[in-house]
C-alpha cells in the first residue's frame, strides 16, 4: 500500500510542480509550494479515508503512520490550508485512540495534543478569513468570555471546535489526575455545546458522545448520570447505532458508574455481534470498538460490586 | 498442572530424597495459590484517573504479588458504591471488605478523628505530620474497637474560603451568602463562630447556586473545586486555609482477623506505605491546582491586618463548639497543647 501511493505520489508531485509553475503566472499571491501542496493533499485525504475503512488494523496503523508525516509535509508547504489542518487533527486523534491509548497514555497525551495544535490553528486561519477574533490563549481560562467569543461563530466553525475538543478530550482521558487538565474541562465542555448547537451529528455524534463521557465518569451523587445517558441516547439515535464506539464509552462510562449491569451486558452485546459492514467507511473505529468491548466485557466482574 | 508435575517428581527416573525435596519445593511454590483466594472490595469516591485511585492501584499491584496472588484487589472508584455513608453500610455488611473515606466518613465511624479536621487548627504541613504522628495511634484503637481496622492516613487537602468577591477579613465574609453541606457539623461549627447564616444545599447544586447567585461562596480543597468545577464561577480565595480534611483507608475488622497474620502484616505494612506516598502527592496535587486556579484567575486575598489572628481565635471558637458532641475536651487540649510543644520546638530550631 505504501510503495505505490509514494510513485503515485511522486507522479503527481512532478506534475503538480508543473502544472504550479505555469499557473505561478496567472494566479499571483499562490506560492509554487502552496499550489504543489493543494495538489497532494486530496491524495493524503483520501488515504486517510481508506484507513478509516479498513478493517484489518496491522493495515490500517501502518497505512495511519505513513499518512501522518505526509500531512506534516503538505502542511509545511501550505501551513494555512483549513482542511489539510482539520484532516491532521482528525489523523492525530484517530492515530491516538485506535493504536496507542491503550498502551502508552502518555504518549498518547501528545498526539492529541497535536491534533488539538492542528484544529487550533484551522481555527485561527478560519477567524481571520471570516473577520473574526482569534481564539486567544487566556480565552480557555474564562468561560463567561469563552461563551461570549461562541456565540459569535457561525456553524463554519464546527470542524475546527470539534476536533479542538476531541483532541483536548484525549489529554484529559489519558491524564485524568493531573489538575492543569481537569482546569479546563469546562472549557472543553463549552466547545462541545458549540458543536450540539449548530451540528449534533458532526463526527458521529461526537460532541455528544464527549458530554457523556465527561459526565458519566462522574460520581453518581454530583446528578451528572442523567445527563450522561441523555448524551448516549442522542448519540445513539443521532447515527443510527451504527458507530460503535458510542456503545463502549456508554458502558463503559455510565453503566459502570450507575453499577447498571444489563445495560452494559446490552451495549457491549450489541457491539460484539454487529457486522463490520455496518458503516463500511468506519471499519477502522468499529473494529477497535469490537476490541474494547471485549476487554470490557471480560473485566465485567471486577466492575460491578 | 501440580498432579502432572509431582507425577513426574515421583517416575522412577527421579531418586527418592531428589524427588522428596523437589516435592517439598513444589508443595511450597503451589500451596499459596492452592491456598482460598481472598478477594478484598474496596470502595472510594476518588474517580478512576485520580490520584487516590493511582496510588490503590500500586498498593493493589504490590499486595497481590506480595501474597502471591492470595490477596486479589476488586476496586470500586468514583462513588459507584455510593455516598461514604452508604459504602459504610456496605461495609459494616460484609458487601464491601475495605473504604477510602475522607473526614466526614471517618466521623460516622469515629467522630473523635474529627479533631484532625480542626477549624483552623494547623499552620503548615510539619504541625499535620506531628499530630498525626502523636495521635493517630489512639484513633486507630478507637476504629479497632468499633470494628474497623485503619490500613493507613492520607489527608484530603487543605480547605478555602473562595467567593466571588474578594474577602479579607471576617467582615467582609459576613457580607456574602455562603454554601453548606447539610450535616457537616465542623462547617456549621466554623460558620457559627464566624456569625454566618449558611446556604445548605447539595453538591449537585452548588455550580447552579453560583452561577444564579444563591450563594456567593463554597469551601473545599482545591482540587476537588477544578473536579467540581465550581472554579469557573468563582474568582476568590482567602489564602487561609479553613482547616484540613483528613483521609483514612478502613477495613472491616472481621474480614481482616479470618486473615493469616502474613496477609494481614502485607495489607497492614503496604497500606501505611502507599498512604504516605498518597500524602505526598496528595500535597502537590493540591499545590499545582493552585497554580490551575490562579492562572485562570482565581486569586489568593491575603487577610488583611490582624484578619487571621482574628479567624484563628474563631476557629478556637468553633473547636471548643464540638465538645462533646464529636471529641472530649481532653483529647482537644492534648491536640492543642501537643501543637503549642511543637511550635515552640519549630521556632527554636528556626534561625533567627
Amino acid at each position: 500500500m505504501r510503495g505505490p501511493s509514494n510513485r503515485r505520489r511522486g507522479a503527481l508531485r512532478g506534475g503538480g510542480l508543473l502544472l504550479a509553475g505555469l499557473l505561478v503566472l496567472a494566479l499571483p499571491g499562490c506560492s509554487v509550494q502552496r499550489l504543489a501542496a493543494r495538489a497532494s493533499a486530496g491524495l493524503v485525504s483520501d488515504s486517510f479515508a481508506a484507513v478509516n475503512a479498513e478493517g484489518d488494523l496491522e493495515l490500517a496503523e501502518g497505512g495511519a503512520a505513513a499518512g501522518l508525516p505526509l500531512l506534516e509535509g503538505v502542511l509545511r508547504g501550505d501551513p494555512d490550508a483549513v482542511d489539510v489542518r482539520i484532516l491532521a487533527a482528525e489523523a492525530y486523534s484517530g492515530y491516538a485512540l485506535a493504536f496507542v491509548e491503550e498502551a502508552d497514555p502518555e504518549r498518547a497525551v501528545g498526539l492529541y495534543r497535536r491534533a488539538r495544535g492542528h484544529a487550533l490553528h484551522a481555527w485561527r486561519v478560519a477567524a481571520r478569513n471570516g473577520g473574526v477574533a482569534e481564539p486567544g490563549e487566556r480565552l480557555w481560562f474564562n468561560l463567561d468570555a469563552l461563551e461570549r467569543y461562541l456565540a459569535g461563530l457561525d456553524a463554519r466553525f464546527v470542524p475546527a471546535v470539534y476536533w479542538t475538543a476531541q483532541g483536548w478530550g484525549g489529554m484529559i482521558k489519558n491524564r485524568p489526575g493531573d489538575p492543569e487538565l481537569l482546569a479546563d474541562v469546562p472549557a472543553l465542555q463549552a466547545l462541545a455545546r458549540f458543536v450540539l448547537r449548530h451540528d449534533p451529528g458532526f463526527g458521529y455524534a461526537g460532541a455528544h458522545v464527549l458530554l457523556g463521557a465527561l459526565s458519566g465518569s462522574q460520581p453518581a451523587l454530583l446528578g451528572g448520570a442523567e445527563t450522561a445517558r441523555g448524551h448516549f441516547e442522542a448519540a445513539l439515535q443521532l447515527t443510527g447505532r451504527r458507530f460503535l464506539m458510542t456503545h463502549v464509552l456508554y458502558a463503559a462510562t455510565y453503566a459502570v458508574q450507575v453499577q447498571d449491569r444489563e445495560l452494559f451486558r446490552r451495549l457491549l452485546d450489541e457491539v460484539l455481534t454487529s457486522d463490520l459492514d455496518l458503516l463500511p467507511e468506519r471499519r477502522l473505529a468499529n473494529t477497535v470498538a469490537q476490541q474494547r468491548a471485549e476487554r470490557l466485557a471480560h473485566s465485567v466482574d471486577g466492575l460491578f460490586e | 498442572m501440580t498432579a502432572m508435575m509431582a507425577s513426574m517428581c515421583t517416575g522412577p527416573r527421579f531418586g527418592s530424597r531428589l524427588a522428596g525435596a523437589l516435592l517439598a519445593l513444589i508443595a511450597a511454590l503451589v500451596a499459596p495459590a492452592a491456598a482460598a483466594q481472598q478477594t478484598i472490595k474496596v470502595a472510594t469516591l476518588a474517580p478512576e484517573g485520580s490520584t487516590w485511585m493511582a496510588v490503590l492501584r500500586e498498593y493493589q499491584a504490590t499486595v497481590e504479588e506480595a501474597s502471591g496472588g492470595r490477596l486479589q484487589f476488586r476496586i470500586f472508584p468514583g462513588g459507584v458504591s455510593g455516598s461514604e455513608a452508604d459504602m459504610l453500610r456496605k461495609l459494616r455488611f460484609g458487601q464491601l471488605d475495605a473504604v477510602a473515606l475522607t473526614g466526614a466518613g471517618l466521623g460516622l465511624v469515629v467522630p473523635e478523628e474529627r479533631v484532625l479536621d480542626g477549624a483552623l487548627l494547623f499552620r503548615d504541613n510539619a504541625e499535620i505530620d506531628a499530630v498525626y504522628r502523636q495521635f493517630t495511634p489512639e484513633l486507630e484503637h478507637l476504629f479497632e474497637e468499633r470494628g474497623y481496622v485503619v490500613l493507613g492516613w492520607a489527608e484530603v487537602g487543605p480547605i478555602y474560603l473562595f467567593s466571588t468577591s474578594p474577602v479579607a477579613s471576617v467582615e467582609e465574609l459576613r457580607r456574602l451568602r455562603w454554601w453548606t453541606l447539610e450535616g457537616d457539623p465542623l462547617a456549621a461549627a466554623i460558620f457559627d463562630a464566624f456569625g454566618v447564616a449558611p446556604v445548605p444545599l447539595h453538591v449537585a447544586d452548588v455550580l447552579t447556586a453560583l452561577q444564579t447567585g444563591v450563594i456567593d461562596g463554597v469551601y473545599s480543597s482545591p482540587l476537588a473545586l477544578l473536579a467540581l468545577q465550581w472554579f469557573s464561577r468563582v474568582d476568590y480565595r482567602l489564602d487561609l486555609p479553613l482547616g484540613h480534611a483528613s483521609g483514612a483507608l478502613l477495613m472491616n475488622r472481621r474480614t481482616f482477623n479470618r486473615l493469616a497474620s502474613g496477609l494481614q502484616q502485607i495489607l497492614v505494612d503496604n497500606g501505611r506505605r502507599y498512604m504516605a506516598e498518597l500524602q505526598q502527592r496528595s500535597r502537590s496535587d493540591n499545590d499545582a491546582a493552585l497554580a490551575a486556579l490562579a492562572r485562570r484567575g482565581v486569586q489568593p486575598v491575603a487577610p488583611g491586618t490582624g484578619a487571621a489572628e482574628v479567624l484563628r481565635e474563631q476557629g478556637a471558637v468553633a473547636r471548643r463548639a464540638l465538645i462533646p458532641a464529636l471529641y472530649p475536651q481532653t483529647l482537644l487540649d492534648r491536640v492543642e497543647a501537643a501543637l503549642e510543644v511543637h511550635r515552640t520546638a519549630a521556632r527554636s530550631a528556626a534561625p533567627s
